[in-house]
């Protein structure tokens, strides 16, 4: 079975080694087949690696495998120790699964682009950084696929880097990054100097040896790594200027995968987060005020990606309210659902955008369900999972962690439970927007003059971008059923083994009280984005017409984070940095003195240029009479 | 023990100093190559001397290094030579001094 799971590891490398070196060589398409033929192997891989953890009994589905120790110091070593156990199971799917759609879809997507191929490694490279980040059994192989996987993020928004914006973008997201890995290097620091390991083993077996105070403060700094990852609140900025990049990234990076990275980091390290408790009612308050702003965001933006960025943004925002419950299952069944029908919204959003040649603004748009119907209908699946209607896989899973949140019944969990209705409703209103303007509602003239062409020569876009969005509408409907309440409980029972502590676990009733509640808020909010948008975009008459006005332009800001960067930190810095230039440094350098003493330089460096005189033999001999002149001295004092 | 240690130190002098004399003398880069060699070689039987002398094996272990070194060295000198060659530039060290200060 660790054959497998090293085979899974080791086949993306591969995949980059031969197309960095090979790529040229192979035609275009070939090369994109290759990729995603090394993707499918690694899922096959991963599913039987996951079947055999499957059929050992429970307390053996932990595995940690040293392949060898890659640095040692003193009584301090790592390893390349791999874990593998439930939850890294499911995350390996995800990866492998989703990952190999969008590679096929990225096959159609880039098939114009001259540097596909480049593309292709880069997709591979990020597969095999996310790998690496969940297979990790040790704190520093860990934060080295973290920090891979935000290379390799910051190579894929910049994947055109003739675009100024997409450049500043990836720019932007690496630097986000940076703060968070920081933050996990000095949590690592942290517990090596409380525990004296850095293995997941050695930390979770000592962490109930941790004070509290020790506990909180390395759980804070791992969480600092969280947030930048999954784009959290105070560090979420980066998420949306992401989109500049291609859309399979937004997808399998910015939606499905490594956005994802940050609940995985809190699952995973729920022992040493149990001892952190007022840490994780931190975790849940950032999650509610995360699913709200994000949700009010999205209401009012007009760009087709950005839109299910801040979506994907609260939505992760709900798996971190799921995982700071201690209801590590809800947050990663969430995190399951999530990657499938998020990414079928991305490659649907993508779809739409190669029809429409380019065109993003949803206000350009319109109509489009009877020219696009089989995208139209994919992308309703996506939607209605997305607002949490039942049956749909989103649907089960959001309420599992409202129901977690129920059931804890603190005034936290309240706050949970009524924050995270509230961005149902949200949730609703701008996702239903979004399909009501881009499918429903009169054709934009922009649209009625691209549409007709675009369909009659390409159809509804090539076979490889379809397939990938009909297996994933496949996966966005019936996910849901691996946890019916009261039903099945694959999912819980598969990952209930990965915390020691024992879980928050709603009762069946609790669970159908709130899918009923949820469903009835996602249609409301349903009702009103129809309401609103589905005949003729009204929202605009309301805002000009009310008193939402400055609301409205707030959101549009996006509440003004950006601002508040741009204001403390930027603007500072070229500040301090024009004035030292200007003020300090300039004068300085042109008073007397210091003009005399860089003319006595040059001219000292003049002087010396004699010896320099390019004659070989000339430096031989002064060496070889300067290691005589070595040994004579030690011959004479010796 | 045949030989002395010392007599094959006194060789791997003898051999150092030719080829010292010969770098710091020589003009052309072949020859000068050539002179390079002998002093790693000579230092090689140093090496292998003193091995034989203590008994180990490390001498010998480093002296296959040196060898390897001493061959990647020579394939760049060499190919230097013949790069020059091909462009027509005089092989004489002391014409080529457009390094100088």
């Amino acid at each position: 079975m660790t054959e497998l799971v090293w085979i899974t590891l080791a086949l993306p490398i591969v995949g980059v080694v031969v197309l960095a070196l090979l790529g040229m060589k192979l035609p275009a398409r070939g090369a994109g087949w290759f990729a995603s033929l090394i993707m499918l192997v690694a899922f096959g891989c991963a599913a039987i690696a996951t079947i055999l953890l499957a059929s050992r009994p429970e307390e053996e589905r932990q595995v940690v495998q040293v392949a060898w120790t890659w640095l040692s110091a003193g009584n301090f070593s790592v390893g390349l120790d791999l874990w593998f156990d439930e939850l890294t199971a499911v995350m390996l799917l995800i990866i492998t699964g989703v990952g190999f759609l969008i590679h096929v879809y990225s096959i159609g997507y880039m098939k114009d682009d001259p540097q596909s191929r480049r593309f292709m490694a880069y997709l591979n490279l990020f597969v095999f950084s996310m790998l690496l980040l969940v297979l990790s059994a040790n704190l520093v192989l860990l934060l080295a696929g973290w920090g891979l996987v935000g290379l390799s993020s910051y190579l894929l928004i910049g994947f055109w880097h003739n675009k100024p914006k997409a450049i500043k973008a990836a720019k932007k997201a690496f630097i986000m990054n940076a703060i968070g890995d920081v933050g996990i290097a000095i949590g690592a620091f942290l517990l090596f100097v409380d525990l004296g390991t850095l293995t997941y083993s050695g930390i979770f077996a000592g962490a109930a040896s941790l004070s509290e105070t020790q506990a909180s403060i390395a759980c804070l700094l791992l969480l600092v790594g969280a947030l930048a990852k999954s784009a959290q609140l105070p560090l979420h900025t980066w998420l949306p200027d992401a989109m500049e990049g291609p859309t399979p990234i937004s997808a399998l990076i910015h939606a499905a995968t490594m956005v994802t990275a940050g609940v995985y980091l809190i699952a995973r390290f729920n022992p040493l987060f149990h001892q952190a408790p007022k840490v994780l009612d931190l975790i849940v308050i950032i999650g509610v005020v995360g699913l709200l702003m994000a949700g009010l965001i999205a209401l009012v933006q007009t760009d087709i990606k950005r839109i299910i960025a801040f979506s994907t943004m609260s939505q992760i925002a709900y798996m971190f309210v799921g995982v700071g419950l201690m209801s590590y299952w809800s947050g990663v069944f969430h995190l399951f659902t999530h990657a499938f029908f998020k990414a079928l919204l991305f490659l649907g959003a993508g779809l739409v955008i190669h029809a429409l040649h380019g065109e993003q603004d949803i206000r350009n748009m319109g109509g489009l369900r009877k020219q696009l119907p089989k995208v139209y209908f994919c992308m309703m699946i996506g939607a209605l999972a997305l607002s949490g209607i039942f049956p749909f896989s989103g649907g089960f899973s959001k309420d599992a962690i409202l129901a977690s949140a129920l059931s804890v019944d603190t005034p936290i969990g309240w706050i949970a439970y009524i924050g995270g209705l509230a961005g149902a409703l949200l949730t609703g209103i701008y996702t239903f927007r979004l399909m009501f303007m881009v499918f429903h509602r009169r054709m934009s003239p922009y649209a009625e003059n691209v549409i007709p062409h675009s369909v009659k020569h390409h159809g509804e876009g090539p076979s490889t971008m379809l397939w990938p969005v009909y297996i994933l509408s496949i996966g966005a409907a019936f996910a849901g059923l691996l946890q019916i309440p009261g039903v099945t409980h694959v999912f819980l029972s598969w990952l209930e083994p990965i915390s020691p502590f024992g879980m928050v676990e709603p009762s069946a009733g609790q669970e159908w009280l709130t899918t009923l509640i949820g469903t009835v808020v996602g249609l409301t909010g349903i009702a009103i984005a129809y309401h609103l948008y589905a005949r003729e975009n009204t929202a605009p008459e309301l805002i000009r017409n009310g008193n939402a006005r400055l609301i409205h332009r707030a959101l549009e800001r996006r509440l003004y984070w950006d601002d508040l960067y741009e204001w403390t930190f930027e603007r500072p810095l070229q500040w301090a940095s024009s004035f030292l230039n200007r003020d300090v440094d300039s004068p300085a350098f042109r008073w007397a003195p210091l003009d005399g003493l860089g003319q006595l330089t040059a001219f000292f460096g003049r002087s010396f240029t004699v010896i320099e005189n390019g004659i070989v033999r000339m430096y031989a001999l002064v060496f070889a009479l300067g290691i005589g002149a070595v040994i004579l001295f030690l011959l004479v004092r010796g | 023990m045949g030989v002395s240690l010392n007599f094959f130190l006194g060789l791997s002098a003898i051999l150092f100093s030719v080829g010292l004399v010969g770098v710091l003398l020589r003009r052309s880069p072949l020859t000068i190559l050539l002179s390079l060699e002998i002093m790693l070689n000579s230092v090689n039987l140093t090496l292998v001397a003193f091995s034989r002398e203590v008994g180990g094996s490390d001498g010998q272990v480093f002296a296959l290094i040196v060898m390897g070194i001493a061959a990647a060295e020579v394939v760049v000198g060499l190919g230097l030579v013949v790069a020059m060659t091909r462009r027509e530039m005089v092989l004489d060290t002391d014409e080529l001094r457009t390094l100088n200060g």
